[in-house]
């Protein structure tokens, strides 16, 4: 049994501890960013709702500590792992790999993976539940932050979602420690159906996001083949890609090969390109692609072109066509 | 057309005036600038795009034969300028004497004031010389007497940059011989344009120009040119063309184009955009019509080679024939396919016998 003593000790120590985790909380969640390495549009598309540490509540972590049943901590202060937590919330299953990467591979701490649907799926395929992967992290050695040391050995949970997963965690929280005999048979069936839906809808965003990257592969590589004929350094990618995909359809009715454009290009191209780069089209390295439709499909072209007609008039005056308003 | 107006730059204007006649039997002479200018970037441009907009493929540009090659023949006068360093000098000079020969030319009271400006640039993937001449009449509004060299080129400018303003009568020489070796006659090939050619202005109006001034005259093939652009254009409706009542609709209004249509000339583009609707269907008709060599500029019309029967004969596919009077088709059949292989005839007319 606990007597009052211990709980309001504990509750004054964990009440002076809580600067420290929230500063640990920080340091992880500013750690794992920028392990990520990406820019900040990059970061952006791939968590989606800002990271703020948590620290538990005093009320809920002394019913933790000293009144959940089936738990029994000699030293709950350390031995509880979730003082501190941060949350990554992504787009995809696929996108929570990236997270864990810079989890697993950062050499400050030490690692656990206490939570992993994957393998409860694995056991039970057949349930559809709560999903999300929760990591513990302890640092190894002391680190001051902010004017305090964060004492080696605390812990930081980090959970890593899908908005999918979020979502359903958030309409379910209310039931999560309650036993299964505790919640109304309908109520369970459908939180299990939402959740086989997130599964589904999880496959589907994830074959969007494969076709969107083969998509934007292409067109990396495109460019990146059209930047070796000249090297188009001032080009703006806002512009150059609205270009693109106003060009998109054309190309793929057409089949044309990123080769076919290339191979299509003449010296004279070049030339006039580089004497031009006052104009904002001759800026863009899709201005090569313009080359290539012009020739094949003159008349088709200024059916779909989107920009201002006159600018291709210079690209069908290079190519010896008598340009129509 | 082969890309005879690929990579058109120009690299030096000379711009003169000339004068309307007093006297038609008395030339005034022309008021020459002492110098030639390199446009700015922007006129340039304008001026290069006008001149491809003029020649380029889709354009109502003509390929003239070369006739008058005498001592002092506009032709002679490039040629020779081409065999030169081609300095800044030896440009104006050959341009004052181009200007000369056009006032020459002008031997009547109805030519006005006019800017001559000769154009020397590069043309084709490979930079081939090539010469123009153009000649503009003078808009109201401009102070002649007061004009000098850079009011002039200022004019020019704002002639060029102005697209409502046509360039009117424009006569362009390319030099396919490689620089450097004597230029032979076949290796020049030459251009005329001219915004007044059309169904109301007769041959004989521009003439002092193409041929008193140019010394050109209209290529002999025309008869020959007209069949085959009447052939390829037959078959790539026969072959391309998916929808019978669209085959039908076409192939009337390619008669049409031909006989019954006043334009002296005839143009691929002119007919895609006339009867085809869609710039998909145009392209795949231009790019049958190249592969067929027909010229992508303008073609004199001359349909005497043409076979033209007096009854047009529509076969089906069950061997079942229809012949109808050339004359007023439109007005006695109609053809409509019902979607399910079937094909509606209706027919203006009582059945008489077999």
């Amino acid at each position: 049994m606990n007597n009052r003593d211990e709980v309001s000790r504990f509750i004054m120590e964990y009440e002076a501890n809580k600067p420290q985790y929230y500063a640990w909380g920080k340091y992880v969640r500013n750690y794992i960013t920028e392990g990520l390495h990406l820019s900040r549009q990059e970061y952006q598309q791939l968590v989606k709702i800002p990271v703020e540490p948590r620290v538990k509540d005093t009320d809920s972590i002394v019913e933790k500590a000293f009144y959940r049943q089936g738990k029994h901590y000699t030293d709950p202060l350390r031995q509880i792992t979730d003082k501190v937590g941060i949350r990554f919330v992504v787009m995809v299953t696929d996108q929570i790999k990236i997270i864990e990467k810079v989890i697993r591979e950062s050499p400050i701490w030490t690692y656990s993976k206490d939570q992993d649907y994957q393998e409860a799926i694995d056991k039970k395929p057949d349930v559809f539940a709560y999903q999300s992967v929760h990591y513990v992290v302890k640092n190894k050695e002391d680190i001051p932050v902010e004017g305090m040391t964060i004492e080696a050995g605390t812990a930081c949970e980090i959970q890593i979602r899908t908005l999918e997963q979020h979502a359903y965690a958030e309409l379910s929280h209310d039931y999560f420690y309650k036993n299964d005999g505790q919640i109304l048979t309908g109520l369970r069936r459908y939180l299990a159906r939402s959740m086989a839906l997130n599964e589904t809808t999880d496959e589907l965003f994830s074959k969007v996001y494969d076709m969107m990257n083969e998509e934007k592969q292409e067109y990396t590589d495109l460019m990146s083949m059209l930047k070796e004929k000249y090297p188009f350094e001032d080009y703006s990618e806002k512009l150059n890609k609205s270009i693109y995909d106003n060009l998109l359809a054309m190309l793929k009715k057409y089949n044309v090969s990123s080769r076919e454009i290339v191979d299509s290009i003449q010296d004279y191209m070049i030339e006039n390109i580089a004497e031009r780069q006052d104009l904002a089209l001759f800026r863009q390295p899709v201005v090569l692609i313009l080359y290539y439709l012009v020739k094949h499909h003159r008349r088709e072209l200024p059916d779909i072109w989107e920009q201002p007609k006159g600018e291709l008039e210079l690209i069908y005056s290079d190519l010896g066509f008598s340009f129509a308003d | 057309m082969a890309g005879e107006f690929i990579n058109l730059k120009v690299k030096k204007v000379a711009i003169h005036k000339i004068f309307k006649r007093e006297d038609k039997k008395i030339l005034i002479p022309p008021e020459y600038n002492s110098q030639c200018s390199s446009l700015d970037n922007e006129a340039r441009r304008a001026l290069e795009t006008r001149i491809t907009r003029a020649f380029g493929n889709d354009s109502h540009s003509l390929k003239m034969k070369i006739e008058d090659t005498s001592e002092d023949s506009v032709y002679r006068n490039i040629v020779d300028f081409w065999g030169t360093d081609q300095s800044d000098a030896a440009f104006l000079e050959m341009s004052r004497q181009l200007t000369f020969l056009l006032a020459q030319a002008q031997n009547s009271r109805i030519y006005q004031d006019a800017i001559v400006v000769i154009v020397k640039g590069t043309t084709k993937a490979y930079n081939a010389d090539f010469a123009a001449v153009i000649k503009a009449e003078i808009q109201d509004g401009f102070n002649i007497v007061e004009s000098d060299g850079e009011q002039l080129l200022s004019y020019v400018n704002n002639l060029l940059l102005t697209r409502q303003q046509k360039l009117h009568k424009i006569g362009l020489f390319i030099n396919n011989q490689v620089r450097g070796r004597e230029i032979r006659q076949q290796d020049v090939d030459a251009f005329l344009f001219d915004s007044n050619t059309g169904e109301s202005i007769s041959d004989s109006k521009a003439e002092y120009f193409y041929k008193s001034f140019l010394g050109l005259d209209f290529r002999e093939d025309a008869d020959v040119i007209t069949n085959n652009f009447y052939i390829a254009t037959k078959k790539y409706i026969n072959e391309c063309v998916k929808e019978s009542a669209e085959r039908i609709r076409l192939q009337t209004a390619l008669r049409n184009y031909l006989y019954i249509n006043k334009d002296m000339y005839i143009n691929s583009s002119q007919f895609a955009e006339g009867y085809m609707e869609g710039g998909e269907a145009k392209d795949v008709y231009l790019k049958a019509m190249e592969e067929a060599g027909i010229p992508s500029t303008d073609i004199r019309k001359d349909v005497s080679m043409i076979k033209r029967g007096k009854t047009r004969s529509l076969s089906f596919e069950n061997s079942v024939k229809l012949t109808v009077p050339i004359e007023k088709f439109e007005e006695m059949v109609t053809v409509e396919e019902d979607g399910d292989g079937d094909t509606i005839i209706r027919i203006k007319g009582k059945y008489l016998d077999e």
